[in-house]
């Protein structure tokens, strides 16, 4: 073994870093933002209406402005401009779930109990620096699977069926998180705006599925 | 989701059929051309995945008191 690294090995590795730290760091201002516009829909009383406007907005911002933008400053406005819609979508969800028995707790369980996941398998990832990029099919193909039985559950509307769901998102996103993580890590993912939402998006349905498999478990939703 | 109105239940499944949609693509491209996954590269994926299932099993043991 080589006891120094290369220049160009140390300049890989420099570059890896500085992803890493510049998408935590974004990661960590745009979840801020949502807490506030979240916030902000709960305290103006956001009719679910509204809420899913948002949310379908930010999802249109991400697939069809962000890949125009996500190699300019104007990406930052996007991401900004996404996790605020985002954090606005939420709120009458957190309304419900605030409004009922011991709701504050359930709340707070579940999005202590997201940053405990997300930290965990994040640490994991960054430090084990193994490639899970092989369970990208997997993942992906789960997370289709999962829409289709959404939709379908739209109108089925089975209560064990959404159970199921839920479940499937919190284990499909815990996935997601070392996917993702180990992608910037070993250099996959070299844009700190893409690499942002990816994770973003990944913490946001932890929680969502978090939040409704401990209501559901306990027997409050 | 019983007390939506017929309406709303057809966006909300024809937006999701467009996630499902957009997604496939990708979907493809990671099952054909990503990398394939060792027996040992599975179980370091798979232990974390099994923590979390135990951990969340604790929050609801501890939330049911």
């Amino acid at each position: 073994m080589r006891p120094y690294a290369t220049t160009a090995e140390r300049a890989g590795a420099l570059a890896t870093n500085k992803v890493l730290r510049n998408t935590y760091l974004l990661l960590s201002l745009t979840l801020l933002f949502s807490a506030g516009t979240a916030t902000l829909a709960m305290v103006t009383g956001a009719s679910p209406m509204g809420a899913m406007i948002a949310t379908f907005g930010a999802i249109a911002l991400i697939w069809f402005v962000l890949p125009r933008v996500e190699n300019s400053a104007a990406g930052l406005g996007v991401v900004f401009a996404f996790a605020g819609l985002m954090g606005y979508g939420l709120g009458p969800t957190l309304q419900f779930y605030l409004a009922l028995p011991g709701g504050p707790q359930l709340v707070a369980t579940a999005l202590g109990g997201t940053g405990a996941i997300f930290l965990g398998l994040s640490a994991y990832a960054t430090v084990t620096r193994r490639d899970f990029s092989f369970m990208g099919g997997f993942l992906f193909v789960g997370l289709i699977v999962v829409l289709l039985a959404s939709i379908a559950n739209i109108f089925l509307a089975i209560p064990a069926m959404s159970l199921a769901i839920s479940a499937a998102v919190v284990l499909l996103m815990s996935g997601l998180i070392l996917f993702d993580t180990s992608r910037i890590v070993n250099g996959g993912e070299t844009n700190y705006i893409r690499a942002t939402v990816a994770l973003y998006l990944d913490i946001y349905n932890l929680f969502v599925h978090l939040l409704h498999l401990l209501a559901v478990l306990r027997g409050e939703d | 989701m019983e007390d939506m109105p017929l309406w709303l239940k057809v966006t909300t499944a024809l937006f999701l059929g467009f996630m499902a949609w957009r997604l496939w693509p990708v979907a493809r491209h990671w099952s054909k051309e990503g990398p394939k996954g060792s027996a040992d590269d599975w179980r370091a994926a798979i232990v974390p995945l099994a923590l979390v299932v135990l951990f969340i099993a604790l929050i609801v043991a501890w939330l049911r008191g």
